[in-house]
Order: structure tokens, then sequence, then C-alpha cells
């Protein structure tokens, strides 16, 4: 039965290749990527080798060393909630009619994730662990060890968390919290990464007792080989078997997530708070106005659209703290081009509506919307909030670095980005259809294949978006470059009025694109959607 | 293309003329006619794949036709969608209605899209969700509709502006019996009073009860259409689609499958 569930992984992953070249090209750039990764990591290892230990004392070698260990875990957990990549393994309820025991299932999972490829690549990562010590048998031993009690705690952590997520927690509005909360650090973990090289530096000193602490955690498996290369024998005996302690926990309770999901199936209830009366939508009054009315309801209620938004509210926060740590004139012009960076955003943020809508458009083309009635209603949506934001944060943004003087010109340059950007993606998304998560799945889902057109058209959306707002952007720079208040009051007066019309005339050519290449426009998006 | 003389009496509810489309090599409607007469329950039935819902996106403006025409009440799909549609409800076999919306609003927000007038559509919401016995289940989000009550509020979004004619893709799929049973009077009170009704199934029972004409769709071609008795003869629907659609012996059995 094990055997057969590993040979099920490999059948899978074959045929989703099978199903898509993009997913082998997919597949095949991510293999030498990591590749790469691993390499540069040995290399990085029999580098420090070469240092004796009194250059860089064991201790020194193992505190990162522990805490890298540690990133695995956590992107083992966070990565399947996120990107709602799960294989079919980590739902026992897809083994359900089998009525396989969980002694045979428990198992074949686990052992499963181990030989699957992101197992096998973990594991070989961990690995770094044996070589760090030079020649030190026993140390290597530790090493591959803490390897393989490490790999297996990812994969059960994992099963056990997802597990917990998809069967347990009842409430939708609960898990769209915890997915879309997950999100933040990885929007962000550019800025931590180097921020923790930073940091490093900084706490070099410490960073033995950071380890220490992480040690005795599940994330701590990687000490072994450091406590016994230092020779630390005792020590190491009490935490190999706080690992192996970890180890049974997890499956332990990976075994009960099995069973209540073989007992409760079916039983376990969605639980939901209810809303009164039709909300927004009930005061529309006409088609535009419905249209209006449901896409300013899902920038709050379809995670989908609120991941975008948390995007948003990143950046501002970015923003604040440049303002509030980094309180010199260089970094000022960070702080203020966010507000622009937003209105970009903004502006593309609708492009892929109709990928968003899904099959469900398919009311608005029974129905007999007009082209012109659905691009403004997503437009007004759009504004209803986002320029009200806009406007603030630009606000804020010149006060919080003490040049309100150059108010116009950025307003100018604001509004006219986030107008343009909304006339291109009016015209864009009318016609040109690129995957994007279908109701329900997680924000970052990814399809299987298809990456390419998604490229393609984001990229030219991207650029058309950048050479539409060319006319505000020239007169904005003029502005600041010469701080001529004249051309400040140009750039605004371009902004707004080159943006207004702009944004007319995007709204008027999609409406009719729409309306020319409905059927078609309709069929590209149950296309795109049986990507997921 | 037809000339003028000879377009299709506005008192049919549906005509079908040559009505074809190719997805690559594969043929999936082969040039059909059909003419659905205004006031007649309509069942189109066909094994998996022979291109029922090919055919009906096609009429319904949601696969735009190799060839071939289709009227309703006269008025053409494909030169005049925006009027023909108004006339028409639909139910789109497989769609995912905006799942985060709930029940109420879905409905709602389909009879705001047809520029319904708000207060009418208001009035008609509570009637709809009573009927399709989801008065409970109205201010819950459709995502966290069973199946069933997902196919009944995708029905009373197509009613709510009173179509001329109703083009139902499998709707009784996954609905029980008590609500089946109700929509199945709701639609015979409709056709009595005039509407048009034009279904697609696999349950031949259901057809042969419910239906007053058929059509019997195989391979992207019409084997046989008009009004039910004329189709079956003597036999069941069931004996006689059989009959019709499948050539082989495959029927023989599964020996080992006898206790």
């Amino acid at each position: 039965m094990v055997s057969h569930l590993i040979r099920l992984r490999y059948r899978l992953m074959w045929n989703g290749f099978r199903r898509s070249t993009g997913a082998i090209i997919g597949a095949i750039f991510s293999t030498l990527g990591y590749l790469y990764l691993i390499a540069m990591a040995y290399f990085a290892a029999i580098g420090i080798v070469m240092l004796s230990p009194e250059n860089i004392s064991y201790a020194q070698r193992g505190a990162p060393f522990v805490l890298l260990g540690a990133v695995f875990v956590i992107g083992w957990v966070v990565g399947p909630i996120v990107f709602s990549s799960t294989s079919p393994f980590t739902d026992a309820k897809n083994f359900l009619t089998f009525g396989i025991p969980n002694k045979q299932l428990v198992p074949g999972v686990v052992i499963g994730g181990l030989i699957a490829p992101t197992g096998i690549g973990t594991f070989t990562l961990l690995l770094t662990g044996a070589v760090l010590w030079g020649w030190n048998p026993a140390a290597i031993l530790a090493g591959i060890i803490a390897a393989v009690l490490g790999t297996v705690i990812c994969v059960l952590l994992m099963q056990v968390i997802v597990g917990l997520l998809t069967n347990v927690v009842s409430r939708r509005a609960v898990r769209d919290t915890i997915q879309i909360v997950l999100l933040v650090p990885l929007m962000l973990s550019g800025f931590i990464f180097f921020g923790a090289i930073e940091t490093i530096q900084e706490f070099w000193g410490i960073l033995p007792d950071i380890a220490a602490w992480v040690a005795y955690t599940p994330a701590g498996f990687l000490a072994l080989p450091v406590m016994v290369a230092q020779g630390q024998w005792g020590m190491a005996a009490v935490h190999l078997v706080v690992m192996l302690a970890y180890v049974i926990a997890l499956l332990v309770a990976y075994n009960a997530i099995v069973n209540r999901t073989t007992e409760a199936a079916g039983t376990v209830k969605e639980r939901q708070r209810e809303v009164t009366g039709t909300g927004l939508i009930g005061r529309a009054d006409t088609p535009m106005k419905a249209i209006w009315a449901r896409s300013l309801m899902f920038w709050i209620k379809d995670p989908r659209y609120s991941a975008s938004l948390l995007i948003i509210v990143v950046l501002i926060g970015i923003g604040i703290v440049q303002l509030v740590v980094m309180d010199n004139d260089e970094m000022s012009f960070i702080a203020k081009i966010i507000p622009i960076a937003v209105a970009y955003l903004l502006g593309f943020s609708i492009s892929a509506d109709l990928s968003y809508d899904s099959t469900g458009f398919s009311l608005h083309v029974t129905t007999g919307v007009r082209g012109i009635d659905d691009r403004l209603g997503r437009v007004f949506a759009l504004l209803t909030w986002g320029l009200p934001v806009l406007l603030v944060l630009i606000v804020g943004m010149l006060y919080g670095t003490n040049t309100l003087d150059e108010l116009p010109t950025w307003l100018g340059l604001g509004i006219g980005v986030l107008l343009t950007g909304l006339a291109v993606s009016s015209v864009s998304s009318a016609r040109y259809i690129y995957p994007a998560p279908p109701p329900g799945a997680s924000p970052m889902a990814q399809p299987e294949g298809g990456m390419g057109r998604t490229m393609i058209v984001q990229t030219l959306g991207m650029l058309a978006q950048m050479i539409a707002a060319l006319p505000v952007i020239v007169p904005a720079v003029i502005a600041l470059i010469t701080g001529s208040p004249v051309w400040g009051i140009v750039t605004l007066m371009v902004g707004v009025l080159y943006g207004a019309g702009l944004l007319w005339a995007g709204v008027k050519i999609g409406g009719k694109w729409y309306d020319r290449a409905l059927p078609e426009t309709y069929q590209a998006i149950v296309k795109v959607s049986a990507l997921y | 293309m037809l000339d003028n003389a000879s377009l299709p009496d506005p008192d049919h509810a549906v005509v079908i003329r040559s009505l074809g489309k190719q997805f690559g090599e594969k043929v999936a409607v082969n040039g059909i006619n059909l003419t659905i007469p205004a006031g007649s329950f309509y069942g189109v039935v066909g094994p998996n794949g022979a291109g029922k819902t090919t055919a009906m996106s096609m009429m319904t403006g949601l696969l735009r036709p190799d060839h071939g025409q289709v009227w309703v009440h006269g008025l053409n799909m494909w030169e005049t969608p925006i009027e023909a549609k108004g006339i028409l409800g639909v139910l789109v076999d497989g769609a995912v209605a905006f799942p985060r919306l709930t029940g109420a609003q879905l409905v709602t927000y389909s009879g705001l899209l047809r520029g319904m007038d708000a207060d009418v559509v208001a009035e008609r919401v509570p009637d709809l969700m009573r009927v399709m016995d989801l008065e409970e289940s109205a201010n819950k989000m459709v995502a966290d509709y069973s199946a069933g009550m997902t196919k009944k509020v995708s029905l009373a979004a197509a009613m709510i502006h009173s179509p001329k004619v109703l083009i139902l893709d499998e709707p009784f799929e996954a609905v029980d019996p008590v609500s089946s049973a109700r929509i199945r009077n709701i639609l015979n009170d409709y056709v009595q009073s005039g509407g048009t009704v034009m279904i697609s199934s696999h349950v031949m029972d259901l057809v042969e009860r419910m239906c007053d004409h058929v059509a019997v769709i195989d391979k992207g071609e019409v084997l046989a259409s008009g009004p039910m008795a004329d189709v079956t003869g003597a036999q069941s629907l069931e004996d006689r689609f059989v009959g019709m659609v499948s050539s082989d012996e495959s029927g023989e059995g599964l020996s080992w499958f006898h206790t």
C-alpha cells in the first residue's frame, strides 16, 4: 500500500506534465533553480569548513544553520496554505472511499511526502549539516540523522496544519483570514531577507542564544550535529529524544486528524454569519449600478480581491516606515513615490476582473449587459474607495516629508496615473483574458500551465499603462526638477483632464470590444478557469 | 443565410437553422435544424458529448456559431443579441455564479442586470426564494449551498424577469425530489400560461413525463424531433433513444460481476 501511494504521487506528477508543456517548462526551471540553490549551499558549507574553528567557531557556524532549519519549517507550512497548492495527499478525504486502514495510509502519505521532489529537495539541503564540520564522523552521522528527522517533521507538520485548516476549522471567514494574513510575510520576504542579513550582522553575538532557544522547538532539529560537533554529548542525547518525541506527537496528531476526517466526513458544516437583506446590491436600480455595487462588495468579501488590497496596505506600511525610521531627505522621495505606485497598481488591479468572475460571467452574457455598463460599473467600484485612499495617501506622505508645496504635482501625477491605468485596464480586460484563481481558490493559486499567457498579457498591460501615463509623467518630472509652481499646476490639470478624458475613451472602446467579442471572451474565460 | 422572405414565424419560440460548430477536427454540432413551438415543453436528450450543451450555448449567446442562425420569437440571437436575450431565461450547466453573493443577492443582481425596475425585483425575489424552498438560506452565501441549492438559485435567477422562453441545461441534476416536483409544477404552470421551456436531460423518464416535444441529438446531429408521441411511437422514450443512439454490442455485460 505504501508503495502504491508513492507510485500514485509520481503518476499524478507525470500526468500533469502530459497535460501541458507549460507545466514541464515550469518544472524544469524550478528544478534548475533548486539545483543551483543546493550547489551554492554546499559551496558555502565547504567554504566554511575550509576556515579553521579558530576563525569561525562551531557555535557561530551552528547558529545560522539551526535557524535555516526553522526557515524550512515555516516554508513547508506557509507555502501550501497560501498557494493552496496542496497535493491530493494532504487531504485524507481523498482516500476515504478506498477504506485504507490508518496504519497503512499514514506511513504511505508520510513516506510518500519524503520521496516526493519537495521532500528530496528539502533533505538534500538539510544534509549540508553533515558537511559543515569537516571530517568528524560523529557529527556527519548526526547531520544525516538531523536531516532525516527534519524532513519528517516538515512533512508531518505540514500535513497536520493543513489538515487542521481544511477539516477542523469550520468557519470560512477564519480560513480566509489565516490565508490572507500568512500572505504578508511572503510579500515582505524580500525586505525580511535583507533586514535579516543586516540584523544577523548586528546581532551576531546573541545569535547563538536565539539558536539555543529555537533548538528545542520542533523547528530546531538541525541543532543535533552542532551539539555533537562541540562534543556536548549529553545535550545531544536529550535533543534527540525531544525531536523523536515531536515526531511521535505529530504522528499521533495526524492520525487523529485522519480519524476525524474519516468519521466526520460530510458532517463538518460551514458555519457562517448571515447578513440580512441584499446590501448594496439592493440599493442599485440600473445594470451599471448593480455591477458597481457587486464589484465594490467583492473588494471586501472575496479573498482574491482583499489580497490585492493587502498588497496596497503593505506598500503604505513601507512608506510609513520610511517616513518614521529613515528620517532623511533622500529617503523622502521613496515615501512620496509610494502613493504613485499604489495608483499604478490600482489601475492594474481590475485587469483580471473577468477572469475573477470565472464562469459566473455567463450571467452577464445571458442577461445582455451592455459593454459600457460593465466597464463603468467596475471602474466606479474601484474609484469609490481607491480615489479617496490615494488622495489621503498623497497628502499624508507630503505632510510627513514637509513638502506640501509640491502638492499639485503629486496630486496630478497620482490622479493621472490612476485614471490612465484604469483606462488601459478597461480596454485590455474586455478582450484579453489571462488565468486568475477562480472563486473559492486561494488568491495565490497557480494555474497548471497558462503562465506564459499571463506574463505576456500582464507585461503588455503594464507597459501600456506606463505609456498612457507619459503625458502626466513628463510635466511632473519637469515640475519636480525645476521646482516651478506653474508646472505643478500644469501637472494637476493634465492629470485630471487628460486622465478623465482617456478613461472615458477607454471605457467607450472597452465597451465596444466587450460587445463585439462577448461570446469569444466568455469562451476564453471558460478555458482559463479549467486550468485550475 | 436565409433571405427575408423565409424569415421564421415569430410565433415559434425558437427556430434554429443549419446551426453548426466545429472545435478543431471535432464537429460538435453539425448544421442542425429545430423548431420549438411557442407554449411547448421541449426536451433535448442525447448521450454525453452529443452536442447538447454546445447547441444550447449557441442558442443563448454564449458561443458564436460557425454558421447558421437562431431566432427567439423572431429576434435573431446573433444579429440583435440584446433584444433576443431580453426575452430569454437561461440556466448554464456547470457555471459557478458569483459564490460570494448570498442567494437573495444573486437573484436580485440577475434582475437588475436585465434592467428591471428595482422595486419589482425586490418584490419577486422573496417569492422566488419561497417556491425554490430557499427561504431559510436566502441570506447565506451561495458558496455554502449544496449542489442542488445552487441549481435552484440559478434557476430563480433565470426566471426573475418572467421571460417568454426558458432554456435550461440539466435543470434537475442534483435537485432533491421534493424541490424537483415543485419546480416541475412551476414550469408546467408557466407552459400552461403560454411560456416555452426547453430542457436538456439524461433522465429519459423525466423528459417523457414532463415534455410534450422532444429532440434526440447524437454526434452533433438531430436524429429525431417533434411531438413526443411522433418520436417515441409505441415504445418508451428510453427504448427509442437507446435504439437510435447505440449501435454497438458492448452491452454484453460483466460475467464476473454476477454473484
